[in-house]
C-alpha cells in the first residue's frame, strides 16, 4: 500500500499547490488582462485607470496572503525559471530583459506553478 | 550507501525518472514538484553554460539557435547538431538530459544513482539502441537494460490486479503523447514480452488537438467581435492556445466547458472578449479525423501482427492525450472491450522501467494496489426497456470500473417529454448494460423546471476514497441544481445544502412521514418510498405549486403513511 500512501501525499501536495488555487489564478489572470487592456493612453480617464490598478493591487495582496505570488513585472531581467519566452525582439542580445508579460505566471511556497509567458529583448527595445 | 537502479522514460517531448521503493514504483518529482521534465537542452550564448528541462524549454524562443528539442528523433544517426558555439552528437545531447535526471533524482532521494534502465520505442533499430546506451554511458550511468516502451507499460499492468479474465497473450499498447503516436502489439509468454508489430506517426499528438481547438476559438472570437478579418497577433495566439489546452483537459471529465475570457486583445480601443460554452461533442467533431488516423494505424499494426481485434486480450493506454474520452470510445468500439487506464498515462512507461530495474537486481515487486472504482457507476436511462416489465432498463455509465479515485465525471442526458416535471435519478453499480442485472445503490427525485422535451440535464458524479459519491444534477439553462451525497457502502442518499429543510419538515404531515421513514421496524422498501414521496411533497410546497397538485401529493403521502402505520400495528 506504500505506493498509494506516497501518491496520496503527492496528490495532497498537488491539490495544495494547484487545484485549490486554480479559481484564484483564473481571477488574477482576468484582472491582469483587464488592467493591461486599458493601459493604452486615452482609453481610460486617470481615475478609471486608478480603479483598475487598485483592484489589481488588492488582488495581488489577497493572493500574497495565500502564499501566491504573481509573476507580472516588466523591465526585470529574464529568468528562465520564472519566465517562458514567446518572442525575443533582440535575437543577438546575450542579456535579455522582460519587455512584456503576455500571460502572468505564479509561484506558491517557492514552487513555480506556471512561468509567465513573456516577450524579451534589450532594454532599449521597450 | 546503497545504489538505486532507476528507470528512465527518455521521451521525445518529455522524460520521467522513477525508482522502486519497497517493491513499488514511484516517479520522482525532480522539477517544481513535478516528475515530467521537458526533453530540451539549451546553452547560454554568453558563457556556454547548460540548461536542461523546464528552464531550457522556457529559453527556446529566446535562444532558438542555442536550444535543442526532440533530439530523440536523431538518435542513431551520424549527424551533429549545432547549438550555440559547439556542435553535439545526438548521444551527447541525450546524455545531458539523462545526467540532469539522474542528478536531480539523486538529490531528491539522497542516494547515488549510477545504474539505470532506459526505455526506447519498439521501432528503434540496433544503432538507435546502441546510441541510447552510449548516451547513458556519457552521462556516467551504467545502462543495465534497454526496454521497449510498450513492454515497460505492459510490465506495470502485470503488477496491477485485474478482474478481467482473458486467455489471450496479446496486449495492444496505444501511446498518444504530446507530439507523437505509437502503437504496438505485444505477445506475453510468461516472463518474456515480445513486440510482434509496432507503428506510429511522429507528427501526431495531443498538441494537434489543442491546435484544432485554438483555430475554432479564433473563428468564434471573430464571430463574436464581428471582425471576420481579425489577424491574431502573438499574444492572442498564446492565450487562445492556453485556453484551448485547458478546455481540452476539462472536456475529458465533463460534457461542457464554459469559457469566459476578457481582453484577449484590443481593437480600436475595444477589448476582445470570448464568451462561449463548448461541448465535448463539438470538440470531438473538430478532432474526429485525428482519432480516426490513430485507429487506422492500430488496424495496420494488427494486420502486421496477423491478429484480429478479438484476439487482443488487453488494451493499455500510455501518454497524456489518451485521457480524452474519444480515444477510449474509439478503442472500446473497435475491440469491444474496456481499456486499462488506471495507471497515470504520463508516468506509466517510467514506472515500468523502474520495475524492470528492480527485477534485474532481484528486488521483489509487489502488486500495485491502486485506489480504483471496483464497479462502474451510472444511472438508469430510457434508452432501452426491460422486455418483461416494459420498464426503462438502460444502464448509462458515468464512472467506469477501474477508474482512479478520487475522480469527477459528468455526462449529459435529455428529458423525454415536454414540461417533464421530474427525474427519478436511480444510481446503479455493475457492468451489465441492463440495470436489472446491476446493483441499485440509491435514488432521489430531481424536480425539473418546465422545459421542452430533449432539454439537457447534466449529471456529475464525484467519487472519493471513502466510498462517497457526490452527485450534482443540473438542468442546463435554468437555475435548477441539486446536490446529494450517496454513501455506496451504506446505500444512503443525503441532500446537500438542504440540511435545514431536511431537519425542519414543512408541516406536521411531513414531520410524521420523516419520523416513520426512520423507523427501522418498517421494511426498507417502505421507508424509501415514504422518503421519496415526502421529498416530492416538500419540494412542491416550497415551489408553491397549485392547490390541486398539492392535494394530490398530500393524498398520496397520507395513503402511504396509513399503510405504514398499519404495518407497524401488525408488528406490535
Amino acid at each position: 500500500m506504500l505506493l498509494e500512501e506516497v501518491r496520496r501525499e503527492q496528490e495532497a501536495a498537488a491539490a495544495r499547490d494547484r487545484l485549490d488555487v486554480q479559481p484564484l489564478l483564473d481571477l488574477c489572470d482576468s484582472v491582469f488582462y483587464l488592467q493591461r487592456a486599458f493601459r493604452s493612453p486615452g482609453l481610460m480617464s486617470r481615475q478609471h485607470a486608478q480603479v483598475v490598478s487598485t483592484v489589481l493591487k488588492k488582488m495581488d495582496h489577497f493572493a500574497s496572503s495565500l502564499g501566491l505570488e504573481m509573476i507580472v513585472d516588466e523591465g526585470v531581467s529574464f529568468d528562465s525559471r520564472m519566465h517562458e519566452v514567446v518572442l525575443n525582439r533582440s535575437p543577438e542580445a546575450a542579456v535579455l530583459e522582460v519587455l512584456e508579460v503576455v500571460q502572468p505566471g505564479y509561484i506558491r511556497e517557492g514552487v513555480v506553478l506556471r512561468p509567465a509567458k513573456v516577450v524579451v529583448g534589450n532594454a532599449g527595445e521597450s | 550507501m546503497k545504489s538505486i537502479v532507476c528507470g528512465i522514460d527518455l521521451g521525445t517531448t518529455n522524460s520521467v525518472i522513477a525508482f522502486l521503493k519497497d517493491g513499488y514504483p514511484r516517479a520522482i518529482p525532480v522539477e517544481e514538484g513535478t516528475a515530467i521534465v521537458p526533453s530540451v537542452v539549451s546553452f547560454d550564448p554568453g558563457d556556454g553554460s547548460r540548461w536542461v528541462g523546464r528552464r531550457a524549454r522556457n529559453r527556446r524562443a529566446a535562444f532558438p539557435q542555442h536550444t535543442v528539442t526532440s533530439i530523440k528523433r536523431l538518435m542513431g544517426k551520424d549527424t551533429m547538431t549545432v547549438a550555440g558555439r559547439s556542435s553535439f552528437s545526438p548521444e551527447e545531447l541525450s546524455s545531458f538530459i539523462l545526467k540532469y535526471l539522474a542528478e536531480r533524482a539523486s538529490e531528491h532521494l539522497g542516494a547515488p544513482i549510477d545504474q539505470v534502465v532506459i526505455t526506447v520505442p519498439a521501432y528503434f533499430d540496433d544503432a538507435q539502441r546502441r546510441a541510447t546506451i552510449q548516451a547513458g554511458e556519457l552521462a556516467g550511468l551504467d545502462v543495465v537494460r534497454i526496454v521497449n516502451e510498450p513492454t515497460a507499460a505492459a510490465l506495470v499492468y502485470d503488477h496491477v490486479p485485474s478482474d478481467s479474465e482473458t486467455d489471450s497473450p496479446y496486449v495492444l499498447v496505444y501511446d498518444l503523447g504530446g507530439g507523437t503516436f505509437d502503437v504496438s502489439v505485444i505477445e506475453i509468454k510468461g516472463e518474456i514480452k515480445e513486440v510482434l508489430a509496432s507503428s506510429g506517426d511522429t507528427s501526431l499528438g495531443g498538441d494537434d488537438f489543442d491546435e484544432r481547438l485554438r483555430r475554432h476559438l479564433l473563428e468564434e472570437l471573430k464571430r463574436q467581435a464581428d471582425l471576420p478579418d481579425l489577424k491574431p497577433d502573438l499574444g492572442l495566439n498564446v492565450r487562445l492556445l492556453d485556453i484551448a489546452e485547458r478546455a481540452k483537459i476539462a472536456l475529458s471529465d465533463r460534457p461542457y466547458v464554459e469559457i469566459h475570457e476578457v481582453a484577449l486583445g484590443m481593437v480600436d480601443g475595444r477589448p476582445l472578449n470570448l464568451d462561449l460554452e463548448l461541448s465535448r461533442t463539438e470538440f470531438e467533431s473538430l478532432t474526429e479525423d485525428l482519432v480516426a488516423r490513430t485507429m487506422g494505424i492500430v488496424k495496420e499494426v494488427l494486420k502486421e501482427a496477423h491478429l484480429e481485434t478479438s484476439e487482443i486480450g488487453k488494451l493499455i493506454l500510455v501518454g497524456g492525450a489518451t485521457r480524452m474520452p474519444a480515444v477510449h470510445q474509439a478503442l472500446s468500439e473497435l475491440f469491444e472491450q474496456t481499456v486499462a487506464h488506471s495507471v497515470d498515462p504520463d508516468l506509466c512507461v517510467a514506472l515500468g522501467a523502474a520495475i524492470q530495474g528492480g527485477l534485474i537486481t532481484g528486488e521483489s515487486v509487489g502488486q500495485i494496489l491502486l485506489d480504483v472504482t471496483a464497479h462502474s457507476l451510472g444511472i438508469k436511462t430510457l434508452d432501452t426497456v426491460d422486455p418483461e416489465t416494459g420498464e426503462p432498463d438502460c444502464f448509462s455509465t458515468i464512472i467506469r470500473r477501474n477508474t482512479r479515485i478520487p475522480v469527477s465525471r459528468a455526462e449529459v442526458f435529455w428529458t423525454v417529454a415536454d414540461g417533464q416535471e421530474k427525474i427519478n435519478v436511480e444510481v446503479f453499480q455493475g457492468e451489465s448494460p441492463s440495470c436489472s442485472e446491476n446493483t441499485p445503490i440509491g435514488d432521489f427525485l430531481y424536480p425539473l423546471e418546465s422545459a421542452p422535451a430533449s432539454s439537457p440535464v447534466t449529471v456529475e458524479f464525484a467519487y472519493d476514497r471513502e466510498g462517497l459519491v457526490r452527485i450534482c444534477v443540473d438542468q442546463k439553462g435554468y437555475d435548477n441544481r441539486k446536490e446529494v451525497t450517496l454513501d455506496i457502502r451504506q446505500r444512503k442518499v443525503e441532500e446537500i445544502g438542504q440540511a435545514e429543510a431536511v431537519e425542519t419538515p414543512v408541516n406536521y404531515i411531513a414531520e410524521k412521514a420523516r419520523r416513520l421513514a426512520l423507523d427501522e421496524r418498517l421494511p426498507e422498501g417502505v421507508r424509501r418510498e415514504i422518503m421519496r414521496v415526502v421529498q416530492v411533497y416538500e419540494e412542491a410546497i416550497r415551489a408553491g405549486e397549485d392547490e390541486a397538485r398539492m392535494d394530490e401529493l398530500e393524498d398520496e403521502l397520507l395513503e402511504i403513511l396509513d399503510q405504514a402505520e398499519e404495518e407497524l400495528e401488525a408488528v406490535e
